[in-house]
């Protein structure tokens, strides 16, 4: 009530502390939560209890629990959302949780909501397509795009979209090698779009609107060649992230260790195509 | 868990004090000891034959509270098909079966005045009362429920 009355009139609205106490405990809303179908609001400890209690008092499993407020029927709770994911708790606990992202699958959702140009130093874009370096296999591929197929789609089995992407770009590295056979030298920069277009078409029907940034991500981390923690490690030093601001919510451990690590911020860098290879 | 009952008593508690002005017909006392018992003086609704009446309430908050239901019995006398007329047991759904934690004692309390405007003689507890108002009797109903609200709800007179 309080926090009310200091924003009130101010128009300030902050998401989830929004002032309206949870109506169960009447307290502050701690890790705020919403039904599914009437987006009504609470703790999600004290909608969880309630579910319990409701079910505990039904005879068979419950595939819905009603509000509270409105006693409209939900299916189940939306907690702990950031803006890119969300997890679901259902009522009907034969329906598993659902997918939840792991830290690192969280990570890599939310570089999507940063621009990609901060590691271009480290990702030789340019290099990489003209010592054709995308020719060799990269034995971190498939743990990476399953990772990123995971964060994006937030689903488990990602198999069928993994396995299709990998043979669209293995049909296109065999189809450049036999090309560089015939002809003496193939234009890097055709290879580039020809390969950023094939993995897009790919991708698109899966990932939709992520899919021209998923294709630069991938991009950059086949130019950087490293392995994925090598990557990861250098990936969040540019983000600033491996400080105070990780994501996640059990970051202490890590924070404890890399607290004395030099706080560097994300500076959009500009990178200049043309490599001066001269 | 009692700590969660607790705290959300206190703040009913503290909401009742704000919202004392704003509803005149209930007037919720907490217990000075026990933040578990409660006190409600409720005014009869007008138009019905509780009007002018003040009605006493106890309730008995559990300690799993506002997951469980608050146990509420009238304590004056009244007559009411869904009223106990001995124990002054309460015969509504929101008390069982339809119990919202989203409840709060005060809301209970507009409960129950609602309930004395609108008798529910389907399933009385008090099966003199139901049967006065099923086959239709209104009139014998009202004198009856105005008689006893003038014995046990109003201040004595003389």
């Amino acid at each position: 009530m309080a926090a009310k009355e200091i924003a009130g009139g101010s128009g300030f609205v902050d998401d989830g502390s929004d002032g309206d106490p949870c109506p169960i405990c009447l307290g502050p809303m701690l890790q705020d939560s919403y039904l599914d179908t009437c987006f009504h609001k609470f703790c999600f400890s004290c909608i969880k209890q309630w579910i319990k209690v409701v079910s505990s008092k039904a005879s068979k499993q419950l595939s819905s629990v009603k509000c509270p407020l409105c006693k409209t029927d939900n299916f189940s709770v939306i907690h702990n959302y950031d803006g890119c994911s969300f997890e679901r708790h259902y009522i009907d606990q034969n329906i598993s949780d659902g997918f939840v992202l792991t830290k690192e699958q969280r990570y890599r959702l939310r570089c999507y909501y940063t621009e990609s140009d901060f590691v271009a130093d480290v990702s030789d874009v340019a290099r990489f397509w003209k010592l054709q370096k995308f020719l060799y296999p990269n034995k971190w591929l498939e743990a990476w795009l399953r990772r990123e197929l995971q964060a994006l789609m937030q689903e488990e089995d990602v198999d069928i979209v993994l396995f299709h992407l990998v043979g669209v770009m293995e049909s296109f590295c065999k189809r450049i090698e036999q090309r560089r056979k015939q002809e003496a030298k193939s234009a890097e920069a055709t290879n580039q779009e020809q390969f950023k277009t094939l993995v897009s078409e790919a991708a698109r029907p899966f990932l939709m609107a992520r899919t021209d940034r998923f294709v630069d991500e991938l991009e950059l981390f086949l130019a950087a060649g490293m392995n994925i923690e090598a990557y990861d490690e250098i990936y969040k030093q540019r983000l600033g992230w491996n400080n105070r601001r990780e994501i996640g919510a059990a970051s202490e451990e890590r924070e404890a260790v890399e607290e004395h690590n030099v706080r560097t911020r994300v500076t959009p860098y500009l990178f200049i195509s043309e490599e001066d290879s001269d | 868990m009692q700590a969660s009952s607790r705290a959300r008593l206190f703040k009913e508690y503290k909401e009742v004090q704000r919202e004392k002005v704003a509803d005149p017909d209930i007037q919720l006392v907490c217990d000075d000891t026990n933040i578990f018992k409660w006190t409600a003086l409720i005014k009869g609704p007008s138009e019905t034959p509780y009007e002018g009446g003040v009605f006493q309430l106890a309730f008995a908050v559990p300690e799993h509270y506002p997951l469980q239901p608050p146990q509420v019995r009238f304590l004056t006398k009244i007559f009411h098909p869904n009223v106990h007329f001995k124990t002054g047991e309460i015969c509504l759904d929101i008390l069982k079966n339809a119990w919202s934690p989203a409840w709060t004692l005060q809301s209970v309390c507009r409960a129950i005045i609602a309930l004395m405007a609108h008798p529910e003689a389907d399933s009385p507890l008090n099966c003199d009362s139901g049967n006065l108002l099923r086959s239709g009797d209104v009139r014998g109903f009202n004198s009856m429920a105005r008689m006893y609200t003038r014995l046990a709800a109003m201040p004595k007179k003389g």
